[in-house]
Order: C-alpha cells, then structure tokens, then sequence
C-alpha cells in the first residue's frame, strides 16, 4: 500500500467512528462541543502517533507472549504524558474532556492499530497510518461536535452562530442528542460510501460483463 | 533451555519495558508540575473578588488541619481560607472570605466533581450564598438548607466552611500564625 493510501484508508475508508464503529464511547460523550471534539482527537492522534512508532520500532523485541501487555503499558505511558501535558497547558480542556483523557488508554483504536498495523509494518508506514486513523477520529469527532453545538448550544467553537432570538435544542448537547446526531452522521457516511462504492462496480459489469471476477473486491463495510 | 527462552525472556522484556515507560513518565511529571505552594490562580482570583483587592498577603500557620491549603489576608483585616473537604464525587475546594468582623463575606467553589445536575448544584449561587454573613459553628437544616437530593454534596460543603472557619480562628487567636514572606503578593 502506498503512503497516502494508508492515510487516506484511516482518514476516509476506515474511518474508526464513522465505519469501523469503534471508539464510540468518548465519541458520544465529549463532542457536547466543536472544540472538545478537535482536543480529544488530537490528544488521541498523539497516543496514537507515539504508540504506533514505539510498538513498530520494538515489534522484534517484544516477545509475542507478553505483546498485549507490553502495548498497553506503552500506551499507558503516552496517555499519562498527554495527561500531563493538557493539565499543566489546557487546564479548561482538561476540565471538559475529564477522566475521557484517561480512558484514552483502553480507545480500542488504538489497541487496534499497534495489533494489527504497527506490530507488522515499518516505523514511516505505522506513523502515517497512526496520523490517517488519529485524524480520522478528529474529523468525526469534530463533525459530530459542531452538530451538536450548533444546534444544541446555537454556537460554533464558542461563537455565536444563531441568532439570540432563536431558542438552542438543548437536547443536543444531552446525551440522547448524542446518539441522534451519531446515528444520522453514520447514516449520511453509509450513504455516500453506498453510492461511491456501487458505481463503479456497475460500469465494469457493463464493460466486461463477468461479474464473478469483480464480486469481493468491493468489501469494507458491509 | 526452555524455561530461559519461553519464561524468562517475556517477563525481562516487560520488566524493562515497563521501567523504561516509568522513567518517562517521571521526568515528564517533573517538567510539567505545577508549583502547588500556597493558592492556585483560580483561588487567588476568586479571593480578589471576594474581597474586593488584589493586595493578598498569604499566611502559614503550622496548627491548620490539612485539609486547609492555604489562607491569605487583606490589609483591612479580610481574610480568605482556601480548603478542601470530601465530596460525593472527589474533593470539593472552596474558598471562604471573611470581612473584618469575623462574619463570612462569601463562599465560592473553586473545583469540584459532583454529579451533574444533583451535586452539582451545591456549586451554584443559592446554596453558597446562604454561607454570606454566618458565623462561628455552622450546621446543616439549622444555619442553612441543604440541597435536595445532594446531601453529602450539601454536608461536605458546610463542612470545608467550617474547616475555614476553624483555621480562620486559629489565625486571629494570634496561634501560630504568621505571615509568610513580606510583601509577596499572591
């Protein structure tokens, strides 16, 4: 696979949220706000990042017994030191996202991507699909959050985008709001992966008219 | 032999592992600590308010019960006691003004986890502000109402103004108190 390939199959094609459906729980309950979205998905991406290279760099010296635990102490460490860093430079932050920064450490994406990516592939390669899968996560994060404050809170990234006249739906910063705006951004992504993914498959049976050899190649999400 | 290849080997590999990831969380710790001496920023802005200046001089005192972090007064013989105290959800630290008669001029809560939209409302105005003009011992259901469905939230409260109250004392009683560093301004 080539580089952007793997960034764009994290960012777009795999996305964690929106198609793999993993990392729901900080999905729903921090991105009651645009920037609570951009910071949970940046501390991630920085886990991520950090965790990715290391397990690639020691995929030979671990031994495949104790693998897991070795992941996770790793990743444990870069969850304390993100940890740190956003009490002591983004105390507000820190406040919002709570103990969601902790948790970081058992966002299975996480676990996901030292398992089956970074534990096989070279240290670049783990890099650029920990920043593709981290920022994917952002995106959606991000996407869900703006929803949810915009029409939740009538504002975007703290400003004001409705006007005071208008009364914000409330329930869309509670977490019932959550699940509306998750399962709609879910169905909209569904439905665009649906149309992209079909065309062509169409067009090639028209052209060369053995489905057979095309059936399967199409696979992802279904 | 086996036993050093299949046993040994794993659990060396995790024990360095884990003393590595160790080592850099310590020095990140040590990079990133705060200086936890005296009152937090959020305390010293809450106690400006509170009192209504800036000029806070920070007195020690070597017989405050631990729970009390730090106190500061005013040159018109205002005091503030930043405390802690037990909540439902973790600690609860307020800070307590008193005006120079001894009687409590205003709590406010500094930070606090207590459940959303139940503790949480032991935070807000109506509850705190019936702590403004008491003084000496104060009890819950006598001196002030609790809130609904948050009582320890409530009790935990009227207990870290006590604590303040207590420390307050000690500091006027002459006690042990003294003020720390001349003209520091906190």
């Amino acid at each position: 696979m080539s580089n952007m390939k793997i960034f764009l199959n994290g960012l777009l094609k795999e996305n964690p949220v929106l198609v793999l459906m993993i990392g729901m729980c900080p999905s729903l309950a921090i991105t009651t706000a645009a920037f609570n979205g951009i910071g949970m998905g940046l501390a991630t991406t920085f886990v991520l990042l950090g965790s990715n290279v290391v397990i690639s760099l020691l995929k030979k010296v671990i031994p495949k017994e104790v693998r897991l635990p070795s992941y996770i102490v790793i990743i444990a460490g870069f969850v304390t030191i993100i940890g740190f860093l956003l009490e002591r430079y983004f105390p507000d932050l820190n406040k919002s996202l709570g103990m969601y920064v902790a948790l970081i450490v058992v966002n299975c994406i996480i676990l996901m991507r030292a398992e089956t990516f970074a534990s096989k592939n070279s240290v670049g390669k783990s890099a650029i699909d920990a920043l593709g899968c981290g920022l994917g996560f952002t995106l959606a994060l991000v996407v869900i959050g703006s929803i949810r404050e915009i029409l939740g809170a009538g504002s975007w990234f703290g400003m004001q985008i409705l006007p005071e006249s208008i009364p914000p739906m409330t329930i869309f910063v509670n977490p019932a709001g959550g699940f509306f705006v998750l399962g709609i951004v879910i169905a909209v992504v569904n439905l665009i992966m649906n149309t992209r993914g079909r065309k062509p498959k169409v067009k090639s049976c028209e052209t060369c008219g053995g489905c057979t050899a095309c059936s399967g190649q199409e696979g992802g999400a279904e | 032999m086996k036993v050093s290849r299949d046993i040994v080997k794993p659990t060396v590999t995790l024990v360095i592992i884990a003393l590595l990831v160790s080592a850099v969380v310590t020095i990140v710790y040590n990079i990133t600590k705060v200086d936890e001496d005296g009152m937090s920023a959020d305390a010293i802005a809450a106690a400006s308010e509170l009192l209504g200046t800036e000029e806070l001089e920070p007195v020690t005192s070597n017989v405050f019960t631990e729970n009390v972090k730090a106190a500061a007064k005013t040159a018109d013989g205002q005091y503030a006691v930043n405390v802690t105290s037990k909540g439902y959800g973790g600690p609860i630290e307020l800070l307590v003004g008193f005006d120079a008669d001894g009687k409590i001029k205003g709590v406010k809560i500094i930070a606090a986890s207590e459940t959303p939209g139940i503790g949480s409302n032991v935070t807000e105005g109506d509850f705190v502000n019936q702590f403004v003009g008491l003084s000496g011992e104060i009890e819950l259901g006598k001196n002030v109402d609790g809130v609904a469905g948050a009582t320890i939230s409530s009790k935990a409260v009227t207990a870290g103004v006590n604590e303040a109250y207590q420390a307050y004392e000690t500091i006027k009683a002459g006690g042990n108190a003294q003020a720390a560093g001349e003209g520091r301004n906190a």
